[in-house]
Formats: structure tokens, sequence, C-alpha cells
């Protein structure tokens, strides 16, 4: 993986963030995963295609997810209903848009699929390459930000 | 120190190990880019370094934090700020003794005050004025406390630190006299008047987002609200297209300037 | 009467949210749609004034859905409001004869002041 790919998720989550639910959160140590790893209690997970293809996974827990869902609908939540997985999923999508807008704007030919939330402890989730892990501290709770992503050579991305 | 052989087995070693891929970047910029924390750890060339990071874990991590950018931190891309300390102020002093400088799009502040040490630095007895504006009044009023957490004074060397913050139970918290140095306000690129007669005007990775079309109208104001000599500092990742065509001069990387006139 | 927009996106959130904007600033809600697939079928069954369209969705995405439905009726007004910014769809959504693009996240006025602009034109 290219590690340039990983600062579009980290520019465009950290925007989101702050214009979304109004604060700055604070970057963490980074780290690398193999490509086979265990969630957190709640991971968001949004598909790129195209010229770069991959997955981008935010984790968090559940708590965490409680906190953003409450602060994305403006309402105190105790309960995380359908709605509050929509928010989620919505959160991912935005941070997601923005940083392949980012990629594409460097040159590169991609695209997003709809994300999905994925609820429990202890999933396997298993990716192409590594990923590069952003931990994006904020005041709801931590949100590791997971890049996993390869370049695809024209060819092969064509005939996706 | 380090030679293209070193920098090409440095690369190789890494996609093999770690499956990152480095090849967009120069041995040049990585040196530069590397350079604090290598010798932080004792290792003169790239080989050592591999060799570190390959053993320890928090060592590798280090250096994908280095490779990555943290977006509200000060003098965000260093290498940058080297330039600006190293020729673009000087010049701009050696013939103007106050400057007025405008961060567009300040966000938290950190680019701001990244400035006004420069400028204490280099000439602290000139009156300098500092404009730093920001769409986003959440935005200003966190820059005007002026507050920065851990990660976020990562570029700061511990003499600038030392002179220029004090570390509070929420942060490291710029002095006074670097606060009074800032007029932080309101101001929306899109829409708002410019004021003119700047040297220099930092606008990073503000306008990632805007259209073609609305970054090209920006950059035309700018160009007017620059004195002639005066410069356009962009951020890591951007290029003025048509820059010739607006006026501009592209002395180094990431600086455009606005000719002087005879 | 108000004018009567089609809300179209994935995330049920998101479609609740810009529902709460439109109804706050008069406008009323013609319908509201998942995928381009059920956006274009309930366009031609309520006739909406104006349509807010996403991109990223399954099925049949916000693009091919602002096309077919531009196909049919050249007045159509459609808006697209999406994550996804880069200068090549922008400029495609236009070309196929979309009034406007709205980035996510926006802010509440933004919808309002595209949909008042596409609206009067």
């Amino acid at each position: 993986m290219k590690v340039e790919f990983v600062n579009p998720f980290i520019s465009a989550a950290f925007a989101v963030f702050e214009s979304v639910i109004g604060q700055r959160p604070e970057r963490g140590q980074l780290s690398m995963r193999k490509t086979t790893f265990t969630t957190q209690q709640v991971t968001i997970v949004a598909g790129v295609s195209g010229q770069i293809s991959g997955t981008a996974l935010y984790g968090m827990s559940l708590v965490t997810a409680q906190k953003i869902a409450s602060a994305l609908m403006q309402s105190e939540l105790t309960v995380l209903d359908e709605m509050a997985w929509s928010a989620l999923s919505e959160l991912g999508n935005m941070i997601t848009g923005n940083a392949i807008t980012l990629l594409a704007n460097n040159g590169y030919d991609v695209n997003i699929s709809p994300p999905s939330v994925i609820r429990g402890r202890n999933i396997e989730i298993s990716t192409k390459t590594p990923a590069i892990v952003v931990p994006m501290m904020t005041q709801q709770g931590l949100v590791e930000i997971n890049v996993a992503l390869e370049e695809n050579d024209m060819a092969q991305a064509k005939a996706a | 120190m380090t030679s293209d052989l070193d920098y090409n087995l440095f690369k190789r070693k890494v996609k093999e190990s770690f499956g990152l891929d480095l090849e967009a970047y120069k041995r040049q910029q990585m040196e530069r880019r590397l350079r604090a924390v290598m010798e932080r750890r004792g290792a003169s060339d790239f080989r050592t370094y591999f060799s570190l990071i390959q053993k320890d874990t928090d060592l590798l991590n280090e250096f994908l934090d280095r490779m990555t950018i943290n977006v509200s931190e000060l003098f965000r891309n260093p290498e940058h700020f080297e330039v600006l300390e190293k020729r673009v102020l000087p010049d701009l002093l050696a013939k103007n003794k106050n400057l007025k400088l405008w961060s567009a799009g300040c966000s938290f502040g950190g680019e701001a005050y990244s400035l006004a040490i420069l400028l204490d630095e280099l000439a602290p007895t000139g009156k300098h004025s500092i404009l730093a504006t920001d769409i986003d009044e959440k935005m200003l009023a966190r820059a005007l406390e002026g507050v920065y957490y851990a990660s976020e004074i990562r570029n700061v060397s511990k003499v600038r630190l030392s002179k220029y913050f004090q570390q509070t139970q929420d942060g490291w918290k710029v002095i006074d006299k670097l606060r009074r140095m800032i007029r932080f306000c309101r101001h929306d690129l899109l829409k708002d008047n410019f004021e003119t007669g700047f040297h220099l005007i930092a606008c990073r990775n503000v306008v990632i987002y805007f259209t073609d079309k609305a970054k090209s109208e920006l950059y035309e104001r700018f160009y007017r609200s620059l004195t002639p000599g005066g410069y356009l500092f962009v951020g890591g990742t951007e290029r003025i297209h048509a820059h010739a065509q607006i006026g501009y001069e592209n002395p180094y990387h990431f600086f455009y300037r606005k000719p002087e006139v005879f | 009467m108000g004018k009567r927009i089609l809300v179209v996106d994935d995330a049920m959130f998101m479609r609740t949210a810009v529902k709460k904007i439109l109804e706050q600033a008069g406008y009323e809600i013609a319908g509201e749609a998942e995928n381009g697939e059920v956006a274009v079928k309930i366009y031609n069954e309520t006739k909406p004034d104006a349509v807010l369209m996403d991109i990223t969705m399954p099925v049949m995405d916000g693009v091919s859905a602002a096309k077919t439905i531009l196909k049919s009726d050249p007045n159509a007004v459609v808006i697209m409001c999406t994550a996804i910014g880069q200068q090549n769809l922008v400029i495609e959504a236009i070309k196929a004869g979309v009034k406007d693009y709205i980035v996510k996240p926006f802010k509440p006025e933004r919808v309002i002041e595209g949909l008042n602009k596409a609206l009067a034109a």
C-alpha cells in the first residue's frame, strides 16, 4: 500500500468530525495491522474500488458509537436503533467520500460503495492488504481509522 | 550520510517486510522528513534505520507517524517552513522592516502561531501584523485559546517549545506575547472582501474541496492582495495550475511570488 | 402551497435530516427513495418540483438515476447531494442537466439556497 493513500482518510476524518460534530479530535500513535484482525464492538466498513481498491474501516466501542450517534442526531440516545446505525453509516460515507475526492484530486480514478455497520465483539475481518491504523481521539472516545488499500494497474481496474 | 543505493534498498525492504510502497518519495524528501527521528534513534543511514524499525514495533509506529499528516499541527510540513524561514522571510525582511501576513483559513491557529514564532525569531523588533481568518467561529475561538495536544506540537523544537509555550493540564498553551501578534477574525474566502498589501498569504490545505474554478478565482484575488514581491504559501499537495497566467513566479515548491515592480 | 421535493439517499438518517431541513424551510416532501431505481419510479409517480439526489446508493447510483430522469423530463430540477465531490463527476452531472451539486457534510442553508435558486430559474 502506498503510504500517501492514508493521508486523505486522516484529512477527511478530522474535517468531517470538526464539521459535523464540532470538535477537534487528537491524532494518536499510528500502527500497522496484519491482514486479519478482530474488530471493535462497532465497525463501519466502506469499500473503495477503481484505480485504488480495498477497505476503509472505522472501529469504535459501543459506548463511543452511542455517543457519536447521539451527537449526529442531536439527541441523547440510550439505545442504538435503526436510525442510529444509519447515522453511523452515513458518517462512514462522508469520511470515505471526502477521502476519495482527495484521492481523485491527486489523479486517481476511484469510487466508494455504501458502507455497512458491523456489530459484535471478536469478529475477524480479513483485508487484502495490511492496514495502517490511525487512532482518532474524540470527546466521545476512540475511533480507529483503518486503511487497507492497494493500487491496481489500469488493465485490472478497467476489467472490474 | 545516505546514498541512492542506501535509499533504494530501504524502499525495497520496507515494501517486502511491511507491504508499504514509498515510491512517491525521493531520497532527499525522505531524508528531510525523517532527519529528526533518525538522529534521535542514532541511525546515520537508511540501512541502520530499517534494522531499527524492523526489530521494534514502537519505532515502526514512529516511522508511520512521520509519513502521515497531522491536520492541525504547528509547522505542518516542517520542510516547507524551513524554506519559509531560510529563504522567503529573509527575502521579505531585507526589503521591509514590518511585515503584514495572512493565514487564510487558519483553522485552530497552528499556522498563524508558527508564522508568529518565525517572525519573532527573525525580526523581533519589527511591528508585524498577522491576520488569521476562518469561516468557522468555533475554530477561531479555539485558535484564540491557543492550546495544543502533544501530537500537534511534534514539529516544534524543544527550544521553541520552552520559549513560546506553557504546559497546562489541557495541553501546550501559547504565551501571551505570541497571541498578541495575531488578529483573529471571521472571514469567508468565497464571499468577503480581501485586505491588501500582504507580504505573505498562507492558504494551505484549505481549498482542497473547492472546485477548480473557485480555486483559480481565489488565487487571482490573493494575487491582487499581495504587495509586489509578496509570496503565496500553499499546502503540501497543492499546485496552482495556471500560475504564470495569473502572474505568479514559482521560486520554490509551494511558494508563489508576485513579481517586484522596478 | 409549498414546492414538493423528492428526497433520495440510501441512509435513512440522511433522508430524515434532509426532510426536516426542507419542512422547516416551507417545502413539502413529495416522497423519498433509498436508491436510484426507486427514485426514478417515485419521480414518475409523484412528479415533484425538484429532486435531492445522493450518488452512492445500491441497485442504481444517483448519477445514473439523474440521467434517466432528465432524459424523460429535460425540465426536471435535480440537485446532487453527496459525499463524493471529484471534479469529473461534478462536470458529468452538470453536463447531464443537474442544476447544482452539494457536497456532504453541508450546512442546511446550502441546501435551501441551492433549491431556492434552482426552482426560481
